[in-house]
């Protein structure tokens, strides 16, 4: 395959916890097997454990491929991997083009040089020539904007502007795979965009970038295709929307056992008009979500909560507190559907179900993200809230001039 | 391996330009300084042998000034012991850029001895001023002998034995931070079983082969021959160093690159 730039071949990397080479008595023999390069065994030892386990895919030129995952997923070593920082235990990676890592914005700035000087030298330690960074640095000073302060040492920077500078230095070269690992936590909002803008320019223009955030918006603007990794581990790779929705899921895993003993919502389902299970809906139709709730306390105390979010952006789309109409003397299990209007554009939506104590806000149910939906909507249009707009003619009478 | 590092030449010039900057920013005499310290070094030595223990008559120092034996000496001494002092905590002192971005890591020890090689020159430029004073000052007279030519193949020895030196201390260091506290004893003895300060030689042959096995004395005694006394260092010790040199740094390279990629999880 002539486009594949990024190919990574059933990687495996192990990591040892805690200090290593304790003593001089384990360091010798260590040093010695290693010299004499015994294979490296599959077998971990009680303080070692896999970062990664059997991770392959591939990467095409101009793709954008987010990763997404919990802490300690693997994410990072992943991409040092890739960027030759570290080396697998097994497996192969094969990279086709320049590659540029950007993990830490301005690693190895020097705080006693100034901007300026520390431009030339984090350009020359990601691999640009002086002749590139004297053809760039107006640019380069300016995207950071930090004109004002470039010949001043960069101790004297705030921690924002150093992070602007160094993003700045890197969006600025030339790579052909671009690998970004959540570089955008630093920046205020507007300077956040100019990050992503640039990455999507970078994306548009037929370069290859592999992007790590916990951002999942920004992933999903960026990257039409996600990749999940949990321990290090590839759970599924896929359109964004659906893996998204499935790393939600893991991260909100509802355990029933768990739910207060009073309380319970169970049997959880979301249908369609017709009152078939159904995760796709077409906007402007009703949705219901039907369950099972079992109630032994007075039910007037409590509301029924029900929220709707958008799920690349966590944009809370609905929120209500329902009261629950049921008489207080009710006991037992009751099996409930409640309606609503799906007046949503296109996207990837969650529901959210919970029971909230009315005075002390105490939610002894809450499942999160419980369900999730697709809304398809054919024409044209963005936004959250599907409004039905309408066109009608009504001819003007034309009525004699003067009048 | 010499490619890779061929391709990142920018990137060791700038590491080693932001060494030699570091060094002086924020200092008022900023790269003086250069030349101030190995010339406040030859004083005290000058002053300690001459003054102080009235050495100068009892050792044979060919016919020269103390002041231009220990100058010769110190210079490419300091350029050896600062270049090493530089690279031994190089890598660590580099953490961030080993653990986060990709580039050679020999680039860090060769920018120390490269920053320490500005420093030399430096330097060099007083040697001049030095030998100079005593040539009119004094009835010592310098001559210019054709043995100067080679003084470069002897700079080149040194560099030579001194990379491979500054990349295996820079690798044990980041292993086992033993070797850093380790070397700054070891320097010291070094300077003194080496013909820095003073010249080393003795009637008993064993004594001399143990003497030269240090493969810094044939290196400053090839400086003084070229220099001073017009000889051609071409005597065994000196082919030995260069031998060995040679090999070092091989060894030291090979051995550095194989562990490279260790460098990152082990620092």
């Amino acid at each position: 395959m002539s486009d594949c730039v990024v190919q990574c071949h059933q990687v495996w990397k192990k990591f040892t916890r805690g200090e290593r080479n304790d003593s001089l008595r384990d360091a010798i023999p260590d040093l010695i097997r290693w010299l004499a390069r015994r294979p490296v065994s599959d077998e971990l030892t009680k303080r070692q454990f896999w970062a990664l386990r059997d991770v392959s895919f591939q990467l095409q030129r101009g793709e954008a491929l987010g990763v997404i995952g919990p802490n300690g997923a693997g994410k990072s070593t992943l991409l040092k991997l890739l960027s030759r920082i570290l080396v697998p235990n097994k497996g192969s990676i094969a990279v086709n083009g320049r590659l540029t890592a950007l993990i830490e914005v301005g690693a190895g700035f020097h705080q006693d040089l100034t901007g300026r000087e520390n431009v030339y030298l984090n350009g020359a330690i990601l691999g640009m020539t002086r002749k590139e960074i004297n053809r760039r640095i107006g640019e380069i000073v300016e995207f950071a904007g930090v004109e004002e302060f470039i010949d001043t040492p960069v101790k004297r920077y705030s921690s924002g502007m150093q992070a602007r500078l160094g993003f700045s230095v890197a969006a600025h070269m030339d790579p052909e795979i671009l690998l970004v690992d959540e570089v955008l936590a630093v920046g205020d909002a507007q300077f956040q965009q100019k990050c992503l803008d640039r990455m999507r320019f970078f994306a548009n223009s037929g370069r290859s970038i592999i992007f790590i955030s916990h951002n999942l918006q920004a992933v999903s603007e960026l990257c039409p295709e996600t990749m999940l990794l949990k321990n290090g581990q590839c759970l599924m790779r896929g359109s964004t929307p659906e893996t998204i929705k499935h790393y939600l899921s893991l991260v909100h895993e509802h355990d029933e056992s768990s739910q207060s003993g009073t309380i319970q919502i169970r049997r959880v389902r979301l249908l369609d008009e017709r009152g078939c299970e159904c995760s796709r809906f077409a906007a402007g139709t009703r949705a219901k979500l039907a369950f099972d709730l079992q109630i032994d306390e007075t039910p007037s105390r409590y509301f029924l909560g029900f929220a709707l979010k958008r799920i690349t952006d966590d944009l809370l789309v609905a929120d209500y507190n329902l009261d629950l109409p049921l008489d207080d003397s009710w006991q037992g299990p009751i099996s409930m559907e409640l309606d609503f209007d799906v007046n949503l554009l296109t996207g990837a939506y969650g529901v959210t179900l919970f029971v909230e104590h009315k005075a002390t806000y105490h939610k002894p149910v809450y499942l999160d993200l419980i369900k999730f939906f697709d809304v398809a909507e054919r024409s044209a249009c963005a936004g959250v809230v599907h409004v039905s707009p309408q066109i009608t003619l009504k001819p003007q009478l034309i009525t004699a001039a003067g009048s | 391996m010499f490619r890779e590092l061929y391709e990142y030449r920018e990137l060791l010039y700038s590491l080693t330009l932001r060494e030699i900057r570091v060094r002086y920013k924020q200092s008022l005499l900023g790269v003086l300084w250069a030349v101030f310290v190995p010339l406040a070094m030859m004083l005290i030595f000058t002053f300690v042998f001459t003054r102080a223990l009235k050495i100068e008559g009892r050792i044979d120092l060919g016919g020269m000034p103390y002041a231009v034996f220990v100058y010769i000496g110190l210079l490419p001494w300091t350029f050896f012991a600062s270049s090493l002092t530089g690279s031994v905590s190089s890598l660590v002192a580099n953490t961030s850029l080993v653990t986060k971005t990709y580039c050679p890591r020999e680039a860090f020890p060769l920018s120390c001895v490269a920053s320490s090689a500005f420093d030399f020159g430096i330097a060099s430029v007083l040697l001049v001023g030095v030998i100079g004073y005593f040539h009119f000052t004094t009835d010592w007279s310098f001559q210019f002998h054709a043995t100067l030519v080679f003084l470069p193949v002897v700079l080149m020895v040194q560099i030579v034995f001194t990379v491979g030196m500054a990349f295996l201390l820079a690798m044990g260091n980041l292993f086992y931070r033993d070797v850093r506290y380790l070397f700054s004893v070891l320097i010291n003895l070094w300077m003194f079983v080496t013909a820095v300060v003073y010249p080393l030689e003795s009637w008993r042959p064993f004594c001399n082969f143990l003497i030269n096995l240090n493969p810094m004395t044939p290196i400053i005694n090839a400086y003084r021959q070229c220099l001073i006394y017009g000889e051609w260092p071409l005597s065994l010790p000196f082919a030995y160093v260069a031998v060995l040199s040679v090999a070092l740094l091989m060894g030291a390279w090979v051995l550095f690159h194989r562990l490279e990629p260790k460098f990152a999880e082990y620092i």
